[in-house]
C-alpha cells in the first residue's frame, strides 16, 4: 500500500522552481534587513553612548520598545495595522522593515556593549598618544570592538535568515512560503520537510561562514597593523 | 564551532532517508469502521475549525456549520441520537488524510474537496455538494469576466493547488496568498488586490456578512474546476463507504440534506443532481 | 479609543494568558530536556560535547516555523498525532531544551573545580559530587538567563498562530477580522507584550546583579 518504502522526489524536483525563488527572495529579505538593521544598530549604539543622557534615554526606549515583543508583531502592525489609515505597505515593504527596526534594537545593543568592553587602556593609550576622539574611534576602538561584537552580530544575522519564515504571514512569497505551498498540493509533507531542513541549515551556515571569514580577516588586519 | 564533524549529520541524513515514506508503515485494520462505531457508541468525526461554512467556531467559541449539523444527522441515524458525536479538531489540511490513516477518526467531514490526487490516499463518499471557486469583487468593481482579471491583484489563500486553480482562467496571475482564507478575505477588505479568490460556499458566506458590498464574478465561458465536497474515509474500508452513502441518501430522502444547503447556504445551488431529483 | 474596547480587551487577554500558558509548559518541558542535554554535554565527555553540538546545530540552524510544520505535519505521518496545543507546546520544547542545555551547562562550568575536587576529596561519588555539590551551585549563574529565556518563549509562542493555534497573536487576528480596527489591536497586542515582558527582562537584570555578586563571577566557558 502507498509508495512503500521509497521516498518519491518527483514532486520535489518539479517543484525546484518555485522553491528556488524562494530562496532568492528569502536571501533578499535577510540581506536587506540585516544590513539595515546593522547600521541602524552601529548609529543607535553611537548615539546612545556619545550622545549625552537625551541620546542614552533614547537607545534605551528604543531598545525596550523593540525587544519586548516579537517580530511578527511588527509586521502585522506595518502590514494590517497602517492599513486602517489608508497607509500600504507592500507585504515586502511590511515584512523587511519589521525584521529591520526589531532587529536593529539588538544589534545596538551588540555593538554598545562591544563598545563598552574595549578595555579603558586603549582610551587612555590614545589619547596619551594625542589622537583625537574621533581618530581613536575609528582606529583604535573600533576595529576592536567590531571584533567582539562579531560572534553576537552573526548570531542575529542567522536568527534574521530564520526569521524571514515569519513574513509569509503576510504573502510574502519566500521560501517558507514557497515550500508550504507546494506541499499543499501535493501533501509530500516529509520529503519536503527534509528539503526545507536542508535549505535553511545551508542558509544559517553560510552565514556562519562569512562571519568567521570575517573573524579571519579582521585579526589578519589586526596582525598586520601591529607589526608596523 | 568547529564544522569537522559532517560524518555525524550525514548519518543522519542518510538514515532520514532510508527510513522511507512513514505513511506506507500503516496496516490496514481487519474489521470495518462501522463495527466499531456501532459498538462504542459515538461517531469520531474529524473537521477543521475554520473551514467556512462547514465546520468553524462562532462569536461564542462553539463549532458550527453545515458539517457539523451532518455529522449529528449521522450520530442520529445511527444510535437515534444526534448528540452521539465526537469532534476532533483537524489543526491543519493535511492532518485530515493523516488522521483517517493512523485511525484516529472514523471519518472526516470538513468541507472535503475530492480531488483525483486524494483519492489515490482517501475514499471518498458521494457527493453531497458540488463546489466550485469564484472571484468575488466589490460591487462597484468594472471587473465583469476573467479575461478583465489579467494583470489584476488577486488576493487569496496561500498554496500551489489553489494557484494552479486560477492559473486555468487567468494566465500568469498575480497572486497574493496568505496563511489562512480569513486573513485573506481581511487583506481585501482592508483594500488590498482587485479580487477575491476562493472555494464557492466560504466565499459565499464572507460575502453574505457584509450584505450588498460584494458580488461574485459569473463568467459561464469558462469554468474553475468544480469539486465535489463528500466524506472522507479510510482507505478500503468499503462497508463504512457503503453505510454513508446510504445515510446521505436517506436524509436527502427525508429534505434534511436540502434544509442544510439552504440553513448555510441561502440557496440549493450546490447541491448534486442526485439531491435535486425528485424520489 | 474604539467602540467595544472592553470585549476587545478582555478577548486578548485571554489569548494573552493562553500565550502565557503556552510559554510556562514549554519552559518546564524545555528545562528537563535542557538538564538532560546539558548534564549529558558536561559529564558525556567528548562524545557528549560533540553529540549535543550536533543537535545544537540541526535545531539552531532551522526556523521555528518548520519545527513547529514538522510537530504538526509530519510527525502525524508516523502515528503520533497530537492536539494543536501539545503539538505546539513539543515543537516550542524541543527549541527551549537546546538553549537551556547551553545554559546550564554554563552554569555547570561556572561553578569552581575546586568545589568538585573538595567533594571528591570528601568521598563523595562523581553522580553525588554533581547532583549535590555542583547543581545547587550552578543553579546561581542559570536562574537569571532562564528569565531571559522565559521571555524569549512568551515572544515565540506567537509564531504558532501561524499553524492555527488559539493565543496573544491568533485573537489579535480575529478581532481585526471582525472589526477592522488593525493600528488599535496591534497597538495593543504591541503594549500587552512589552508590559509582560519588560518587567521580567528587568527581574531577570536585578537577578544577575544580585546573585552574582556574592561569589565568583560565572567563568564564560
Amino acid at each position: 500500500m502507498g509508495s512503500g518504502y521509497t521516498l518519491i522526489w518527483l514532486p520535489v524536483i518539479e517543484a525546484a522552481p518555485e522553491l528556488s525563488y524562494g530562496v532568492l527572495k528569502t536571501l533578499e529579505i535577510a540581506f536587506l534587513s540585516s544590513l539595515s538593521a546593522t547600521i541602524l544598530g552601529l548609529s543607535g549604539a553611537i548615539i546612545s553612548r556619545y550622545g549625552g543622557t537625551g541620546g542614552r534615554l533614547a537607545g534605551i526606549s528604543y531598545l525596550e520598545l523593540m525587544r519586548n515583543s516579537p517580530s511578527l508583531v511588527k509586521m502585522y502592525f506595518l502590514y494590517f495595522g497602517l492599513a486602517t489609515f489608508g497607509i500600504y505597505l507592500s507585504p515586502f515593504a511590511a515584512g523587511t522593515i519589521a525584521l529591520s527596526l526589531h532587529n536593529a534594537a539588538y544589534m545596538m545593543e551588540i555593538f554598545r556593549a562591544a563598545i563598552a568592553s574595549v578595555p579603558d587602556g586603549q582610551y587612555q593609550a590614545a589619547a596619551s598618544l594625542g589622537l583625537k576622539s574621533r581618530v581613536a574611534f575609528g582606529k583604535i576602538i573600533w576595529p576592536q570592538a567590531l571584533r567582539r561584537a562579531l560572534p553576537a552580530l552573526g548570531n542575529n544575522w542567522a536568527e534574521i535568515v530564520k526569521d524571514t519564515s515569519i513574513t509569509s504571514a503576510l504573502s510574502v512569497q519566500e521560501f517558507y512560503y514557497a515550500f508550504t505551498s507546494t506541499v499543499a498540493l501535493n501533501m509530500r509533507t516529509y520529503e519536503f520537510f527534509i528539503v526545507a531542513g536542508a535549505v535553511y541549515l545551508v542558509l544559517t551556515g553560510s552565514v556562519g561562514g562569512f562571519v568567521r571569514l570575517l573573524e579571519r580577516r579582521l585579526s589578519a588586519a589586526e596582525r598586520s597593523s601591529a607589526k608596523r | 564551532m568547529k564544522f569537522n564533524f559532517w560524518k555525524l549529520p550525514i548519518a543522519v541524513a542518510l538514515v532520514l532517508l532510508c527510513v522511507g515514506h512513514p505513511a506506507a508503515a500503516q496496516t490496514p485494520s481487519a474489521s470495518s469502521t462501522l463495527q466499531t462505531v456501532l459498538k462504542r457508541g459515538t461517531i469520531v468525526i474529524g473537521t477543521r475549525s475554520t473551514a467556512l461554512p462547514f465546520s468553524f467556531k462562532d462569536e461564542k467559541g462553539d463549532l458550527v456549520g453545515f458539517d457539523i449539523d451532518l455529522a449529528h444527522e449521522l450520530a442520529r441515524g445511527l444510535f437515534k441520537d444526534a448528540a452521539k458525536v465526537e469532534f476532533v479538531i483537524l489543526s491543519n489540511s493535511a492532518d485530515r488524510v493523516a488522521s483517517l490513516q493512523s485511525n484516529r477518526v472514523d471519518a472526516v467531514i470538513t468541507g472535503f474537496s475530492v480531488y483525483l490526487e486524494r483519492t489515490q490516499v482517501v475514499d471518498f463518499t458521494t457527493p453531497y455538494m458540488i463546489s466550485d471557486n469564484i472571484f468575488v469583487v466589490k460591487t462597484a468593481s468594472p471587473i465583469q469576466k476573467y479575461a478583465d482579471l489579467v494583470g489584476k491583484l488577486i488576493v487569496t489563500r496561500q498554496g500551489a493547488d489553489v494557484e494552479a486553480l486560477i492559473k486555468n482562467v487567468v494566465p500568469n496571475p498575480q497572486i497574493q496568498g496568505y496563511p489562512e482564507v480569513s486573513d485573506a478575505f481581511l487583506a481585501y477588505r482592508q483594500g488590498r488586490g482587485d479580487a477575491f479568490f476562493y472555494e464557492r460556499a466560504a466565499s459565499m458566506y464572507y460575502a453574505r456578512q457584509f450584505p450588498g458590498q460584494f458580488r461574485a464574478i459569473e463568467d459561464r465561458e469558462h469554468g474553475i474546476d468544480v469539486s465535489p465536497i463528500a466524506i472522507g474515509v479510510r482507505q478500503g474500508d468499503q462497508v463504512w463507504l457503503n453505510y454513508l452513502n446510504w445515510a446521505l441518501y436517506s436524509l436527502k430522502a427525508s429534505g434534511k440534506l436540502q434544509e442544510l444547503h439552504k440553513k448555510w447556504l441561502g440557496t440549493e445551488e450546490l447541491e448534486p443532481n442526485w439531491v435535486r431529483q425528485p424520489l | 479609543m474604539s467602540t467595544a474596547s472592553a470585549s476587545v480587551i478582555l478577548q486578548l487577554l485571554g489569548g494573552l494568558l493562553e500565550s502565557l500558558k503556552l510559554a510556562i509548559v514549554v519552559l518546564t518541558l524545555g528545562s528537563l530536556g535542557g538538564l538532560l542535554l546539558g548534564g549529558f554535554g558536561a559529564l558525556g565527555g567528548r562524545p557528549g560535547r560533540y553529540v549535543v553540538n550536533v543537535l545544537l546545530y540541526f535545531v539552531r540552524g532551522i526556523p521555528l516555523l518548520i519545527h513547529a510544520f514538522a510537530v504538526f505535519y509530519v510527525l502525524p505521518l508516523f502515528g503520533l498525532r497530537l492536539p494543536p496545543f501539545t503539538s505546539a507546546a513539543l515543537a516550542l520544547s524541543i527549541f527551549a531544551s537546546v538553549t537551556i542545555s547551553e545554559i546550564i551547562r554554563g552554569g555547570i562550568v561556572s561553578v569552581p573545580s575546586s568545589q568538585v575536587e573538595a567533594a571528591l576529596a570528601l568521598g563523595f561519588t562523581r553522580l553525588k559530587a554533581f547532583l549535590l555539590v555542583v547543581l545547587p551551585q550552578a543553579l546561581r549563574f542559570v536562574v537569571p538567563p532562564m528569565v531571559g529565556q522565559f521571555v524569549s518563549l512568551i515572544k515565540a509562542t506567537s509564531i504558532i498562530s501561524l499553524l492555527g493555534v488559539s493565543e496573544l497573536m491568533y485573537s489579535g487576528r480575529e478581532i481585526i477580522e471582525r472589526t477592522l480596527q488593525g493600528f488599535e489591536v496591534m497597538t495593543l497586542i504591541w503594549l500587552l507584550y512589552t508590559a509582560v515582558c519588560l518587567p521580567l527582562s528587568a527581574w531577570g537584570r536585578w537577578l544577575e546583579r544580585r546573585l552574582l555578586v556574592a561569589g565568583s563571577a560565572p567563568i564564560r566557558g
